[in-house]
């Protein structure tokens, strides 16, 4: 097949989602009032507490999962502005220009540490991730750490001698799949609410149902996405996740730009 | 915190040690190993070992064994042998 067949092909794919994306989002803000069931908001308000494990994960995920969403996709702006003043033209393959000289500053001490601390920093950094729904934590901040460890090995060994080789097509993917984590997991709450109760909410939290009240959990969608603890954080853990592959990918390629710009420019 | 965290039931718990593994084999796929002086790697082992003890069970998980309770946070020790394995992989 041909590039210009294969870019024929998912322009046309592209263009259909796009028709059926649009005509679902006029159908729904057409009869907007009759797809809302208040009900369901007060049965939500009464049982949250119990669906989550605490109050700051129940605010932050089940309450303002949409402001989440939001700076999720800020960041990945912040991202693209970056790379369009100072990374213009690398994500097309063009010659990578030489690092900044603080780079061969750098003493003896700092070239032994950087990379096992940045190691211990990555893992630090998981750690934030995973305990974001129990602990003061998540995505944001374990992503940033994460980040740390590639701006400290970046700074000190510069781009080309860096350890952790991370490309920017890498980073991008990267930093895809934690959106789409994100997303999808999103459309789970809007598939299942949409089964049960006729109605779908986006972002949703599936998966959870610890005292069986709201009879969520059929047909193994708990046991499907429960993450093994037995707080039943449903779909929150998967969330911060997301979150933190989104941030430590859109950090480490900010930084990778801004090393990468010329100090004329 | 131990009472507490057996309370809740946190013991004995999978999901950080499998989450912290993908995420080091993740990271850890785009590490050059060649930068890396083998006598580091039982160092960064060790290291990382007296960091998870010193963490304890952050973040709130913790392992039972024989009825003894293990303050060990091994959401951290096993993102590094993530990394160490994912690196070891690459190398093959």
């Amino acid at each position: 097949m041909k590039t210009s067949d294969y870019q024929q092909g998912r322009n046309i794919i592209a263009g259909v989602s796009l028709l059926i994306a649009s005509f679902v989002i006029l159908k729904t803000l057409y009869q907007f009032s009759d797809y809302v069931i208040p009900g369901m908001s007060y049965l939500y308000n009464m049982y949250s507490g119990n669906i989550a494990p605490n109050v700051i994960t129940v605010i932050l995920f089940d309450f303002r999962g949409y402001d989440t969403l939001g700076e999720t996709f800020i960041l990945i702006t912040a991202v693209i502005t970056t790379t369009v003043v100072f990374g213009w033209g690398s994500l097309k393959g063009f010659k990578k220009r030489e690092t900044p000289e603080m780079t061969d500053k750098s003493t003896v001490i700092q070239r032994l540490m950087a990379f096992p601390l940045a190691i211990l920093l990555v893992a630090f950094g998981v750690t934030i991730v995973l305990g974001g729904h129990i602990t003061p934590g998540g995505g944001f901040p374990g992503g940033s750490v994460i980040a740390t460890g590639y701006f400290l090995t970046v700074v000190i060994y510069g781009l080309k001698k860096t350890p952790l080789r991370f490309t920017h097509r890498y980073l991008v993917n990267l930093s895809t799949i934690g959106a789409l984590i994100f997303l999808l997991s999103g459309v789970l709450g809007l598939v299942v609410t949409t089964y049960y109760y006729g109605t779908g909410y986006y972002l949703y939290n599936t998966g959870v149902d610890p005292y069986d009240i709201i009879h969520v959990g059929a047909f193994g969608w708990d046991n499907f996405l429960d993450y093994p603890d037995p707080t039943h954080p449903g779909i929150l853990p998967y969330l911060n996740i997301g979150v933190g592959l989104n941030v430590l990918a859109g950090l480490s390629l900010i930084a990778m730009f801004l090393m990468e710009a010329r100090k004329d420019e | 915190m131990s009472s507490e965290v057996a309370a809740l039931g946190l013991a004995n718990q999978w999901g950080p040690i499998l989450f912290g593994l993908i995420y080091g084999i993740i990271i850890g796929y785009k590490v050059n190993s060649e930068e890396l002086n083998k006598a580091k790697y039982p160092v960064i082992l060790i290291v990382s070992i007296l960091i998870a003890m010193a963490l304890g069970t952050y973040p709130d998980y913790q392992w039972t064994l024989f009825g003894h309770i293990i303050r060990f946070s091994e959401a951290f020790f096993s993102t590094v042998l993530g990394v160490f394995i994912s690196m070891i992989i690459r190398r093959q």
